[in-house]
C-alpha cells in the first residue's frame, strides 16, 4: 500500500467525502497570478485537496441564519480533517502545511484574496469538475462542499483529473437562472463546452454570498457619507441592519458562505440532489416550467429568473441603510 | 436510512462528549413553545426533519463555582460553542449513515423575527432549545424559564440535530422539578435585574407564574451584547463635543464590547449566571454549594438556608 493509498483510507475515516493529489510544482507553472504554492509555502510537492459536504437538512431548511450558521460549522470540518491530515503526515516525517480554507489576504493581488484558489487546485486533482458559474462540482455531492488543502514535501502521486465535465452548461443553466444578483453566465455560444464560458462576475456574486459582509457594509457606509441631507443617527444605528452586522461579526453568520440558491438547484451530486429536491422546502425553487432555453443566432441562452420572491430581499443589503435613511443608495457597479 | 435507532444516536452523542441527550418528535415541541412564540418553528421552516436530538452539556463546577465574572463568562461560552460542535459531529455521523441533519444553531437569531433576548437566561440556549429539552424529556422550565435537570439542574448549554429519521421520542419525562417561589423562589432572590418573579397569589402553580423579564435579565447577561454597542455607537454619535465622543471611542466600553463580539463570541450571551449558581435543583448541588468561592454568597447555597 502507497503512502498516498494509505492516506486516503485514513482522511474516509475522519470524514473526507473524496480527496486527491495535484502535483505542487505542476500548478505552480499553470497559476497566472500569486495565487500559486509558492506564496505559502516553497519547495513543496504535493497539494493535497479534500472535500466536505454541507449538510443536507441545512440546505433544505428555510431559515437562512441556521443555514449561515451551518455553512461555518463546515468549516471547522475542514479544520479538523485539515489538521489531523497535517499531523498524520507530520508522524511521516513530511512537513504538512495547511492552507487557510476560510482567510482572504489584501497582499495577493489588487483585490483580497485566498492565498490559493482551491477550485483550480481540486480540477487539476480529479476530484471534481468547475461548473458554469465556477462552483467546484464533485460527483457525489454537485457544488455542496467545501474544500481544505495541505501541502507537503512529500512526493504522492497525483491523481488523474476527471475526463469529462460534469457540469452540463448551458444545457442545463439552472445556477444562472436562479442566482439572486445575475452574476452567472445566461449565455453561450452554441456548440462550445462549458469549459469556454463558464464564468462569475464575482462582484455581483459577493452581494449575496457576502449579504451582511463588507462588501455590503461598505456599500452602506458609502450611501450613508454621500447623503445630501442631515442623517438621523439614531435611525442610522438602531436598526435591523446594524443587529445583522453584530451577529455575523460575531459568529460569522451572513457574513460570507450566505447565499446557496447556485446549489439548491444544481442536478449533479449522486449521494444529495435527489433527498434535497425532493424536500418541500425546496419545491419553489424553480417550479416546472421555470427553466426557458432559447436557441437562435447561433447563441444559446436562458432566461434569468432569480430566487422565489419571498427570498429576493435577503440579497439586497447593501441597500438597506440607504432605504432606511431615505437616501439615495450606492449603484451596484 | 441505515436503520439508526435511538440507542445508537444516544451511545454516539455520548461518545461525542455530550452530558445528556434526549429526542423529540418535532410536533410535541411546537406544542410546548406555544407555536406562535418561536421564530424558527421546526414545523414550518422543515416540515420533512421530524425528529430532533436534543444534546445537552454541564457547566463544570469548577466553572459554576468560580468567583470570577469574568473567567465564568468566558468558559461558559466555550461550552456553549462545544455542545454546538458536538451536534455537528453528531449530524455528520446521520448524514454518513443515509439520511438528512441539521445542526440547530444555539445563540443565533434572525432579527426580522426575534432578537438576542430569546437566550435569556444566561445564555442556556434559545427558546425553541428549551422547549425541546422539556419535549425531549430532559427537564422541566423553571421558574424564570430556564431548563432544569434532574442531573445538573440548570447548569447546562443545550444543542440539536434535526433529522428526517423517525425516532421515538422520549418516555420519561421528570414531573415539576422547580420548587417554585413559596417553596423556593432563590433565583428571584438573586437576580441582580429583578427580571424574575418576586410575588405571586398564594398557592399558584411555578407554571402559572413562570416568567422573566427578557430586557433586564440581558443587561446582565449580555452586558457587552448587541443592545449595548448599540446604545454605544448611539451614545457616541449623539454627543455634543468631538472631544466627547474620542472619549467614548476610548472608553473600557469600547473595549469590553470589541473582546465580546470577536472573542466571547457565544460567551457574548453568558455574562450572568447568578440564577444557576443558587437552584438546588440536581444532583450536582451538593457538591457546588460547597465550593469556597461561593461561602460569602448573600444567599445561602445550602438546600437549607432560608431565603431572604
Amino acid at each position: 500500500m502507497t503512502m498516498r493509498d494509505e492516506l486516503f483510507a485514513y482522511a474516509e475515516e475522519i470524514g473526507a467525502d473524496t480527496i486527491g493529489v495535484c502535483s505542487a510544482e505542476e500548478f505552480e507553472a499553470q497559476v497566472p497570478n500569486r495565487q500559486k504554492p509558492s506564496t505559502t509555502a516553497n519547495n513543496m510537492k504535493s497539494m493535497i485537496i479534500f472535500a466536505r459536504h454541507m449538510l443536507g437538512g441545512a440546505l433544505t431548511h428555510s431559515s437562512l441564519p441556521y443555514q449561515a450558521r451551518n455553512s461555518h460549522l463546515v468549516a471547522f470540518e475542514i479544520d479538523e480533517i485539515t489538521d489531523k491530515i497535517s499531523r498524520w503526515l507530520e508522524d511521516r516525517d513530511a512537513v504538512a502545511v495547511p492552507v487557510p480554507n476560510e482567510a482572504v489576504f489584501t497582499d495577493i493581488d489588487e483585490k483580497p484574496m485566498g492565498s490559493l484558489d482551491f477550485k483550480w487546485v481540486a480540477e487539476a486533482a480529479g476530484i471534481g469538475t468547475v461548473g458554469l458559474d465556477l462552483n467546484l462540482l464533485t460527483p457525489d455531492h454537485g457544488p455542496r462542499v467545501y474544500l481544505g488543502v495541505i501541502m507537503t514535501d512529500a512526493y504522492m502521486e497525483p491523481t488523474e483529473p476527471l475526463d469529462r465535465d460534469l457540469c452540463p452548461g448551458m444545457s442545463c443553466g439552472r445556477c444562472a437562472v436562479i442566482c439572486p444578483t445575475q452574476a452567472v453566465p445566461t449565455e453561450a455560444p452554441l456548440g462550445e463546452g462549458v469549459r469556454d464560458y463558464r464564468d462569475l462576475k464575482k462582484k455581483s456574486c459577493a452581494f449575496g454570498a457576502t449579504r451582511i459582509g463588507a462588501r455590503s457594509l461598505i456599500m452602506n457606509l458609502r450611501a450613508v457619507s454621500a447623503a445630501t441631507h442631515d442623517i438621523d443617527t439614531d435611525a442610522a444605528i438602531d436598526n435591523l441592519y446594524l443587529r445583522d452586522l453584530w451577529q455575523s461579526l460575531n459568529s460569522k453568520a451572513g457574513a460570507f458562505a450566505s447565499c446557496f440558491e447556485c446549489w439548491y438547484v444544481c442536478p449533479i451530486g449522486k449521494k444529495d440532489f435527489k433527498p434535497m429536491y425532493g424536500a418541500p422546502t425546496r419545491k419553489n425553487d424553480l417550479p416546472r416550467g421555470s427553466v426557458v432555453h432559447t436557441k437562435e443566432n447561433d447563441v444559446h441562452r436562458v432566461t434569468h429568473r432569480g430566487p422565489p420572491e419571498e427570498r429576493q430581499h435577503e440579497y439586497e443589503r447593501d441597500s438597506e441603510l440607504a432605504s432606511i435613511l431615505d437616501i439615495d443608495a450606492v449603484q451596484r457597479k | 436510512m441505515g436503520g439508526i435507532t435511538n440507542i445508537d444516536l444516544e451511545k454516539q452523542a455520548i461518545d461525542l462528549g455530550a452530558d445528556l441527550v434526549g429526542f423529540a418528535d418535532v410536533s410535541s415541541i411546537y406544542l410546548e413553545s406555544g407555536g406562535d412564540k418561536v421564530w424558527d418553528d421546526p414545523i414550518r421552516l422543515a416540515p420533512h426533519l421530524q425528529s430532533m436530538i436534543v444534546l445537552a452539556i454541564r457547566l463544570p463546577l469548577g466553572v459554576a463555582g468560580a468567583g470570577d465574572e469574568k473567567a465564568m463568562q468566558n468558559a461558559s461560552g466555550i461550552f456553549a460553542a462545544r455542545i454546538e460542535a458536538i451536534a455537528r459531529r453528531l449530524a455528520y455521523y446521520i448524514e454518513r449513515e443515509g439520511a438528512m441533519a441539521l445542526v440547530v444553531p444555539g445563540l443565533i437569531t434572525d432579527y426580522q423575527y426575534s432578537n438576542t433576548l430569546e437566550f435569556t437566561p444566561a445564555g442556556q440556549g434559545s427558546r425553541l432549545l428549551r422547549a425541546a429539552g422539556v419535549a425531549a424529556g430532559l427537564g422541566t422550565m423553571g421558574l424564570n424559564n430556564m431548563l432544569l435537570t434532574p442531573e445538573f439542574g440548570p447548569r447546562i448549554f443545550l444543542g440539536a440535530v434535526m433529522t428526517d429519521i423517525p425516532l421515538d421520542s422520549s418516555k420519561n419525562k421528570p414531573v415539576e422539578l422547580c420548587l417554585g417561589l413559596e417553596e423556593c423562589g432563590r433565583c428571584a432572590t438573586v437576580c441582580p435585574a429583578q427580571a424574575i418573579p418576586l410575588n405571586n397569589p398564594e398557592g399558584a402553580s411555578v407554571a402559572e407564574i413562570r416568567n422573566l423579564d427578557e430586557a433586564a435579565c440581558a443587561t446582565y447577561s449580555q452586558p457587552f451584547g448587541v443592545e449595548r454597542f448599540v446604545e454605544h455607537l448611539k451614545t457616541i454619535f449623539g454627543s455634543e463635543s468631538s472631544s466627547d465622543r474620542r472619549q467614548l471611542i476610548r472608553s473600557q466600553m469600547t473595549a469590553e464590547l470589541w473582546q465580546n463580539v470577536t472573542v466571547l463570541r457565544h460567551g457574548a450571551m453568558t455574562g450572568c449566571q447568578k440564577c444557576w449558581l443558587v437552584c438546588p435543583v440536581g444532583e450536582d448541588f451538593d457538591k457546588l454549594a460547597d465550593s469556597p468561592h461561593r461561602q460569602n454568597d448573600q444567599v445561602g447555597l445550602s438546600k437549607s438556608s432560608p431565603v431572604i
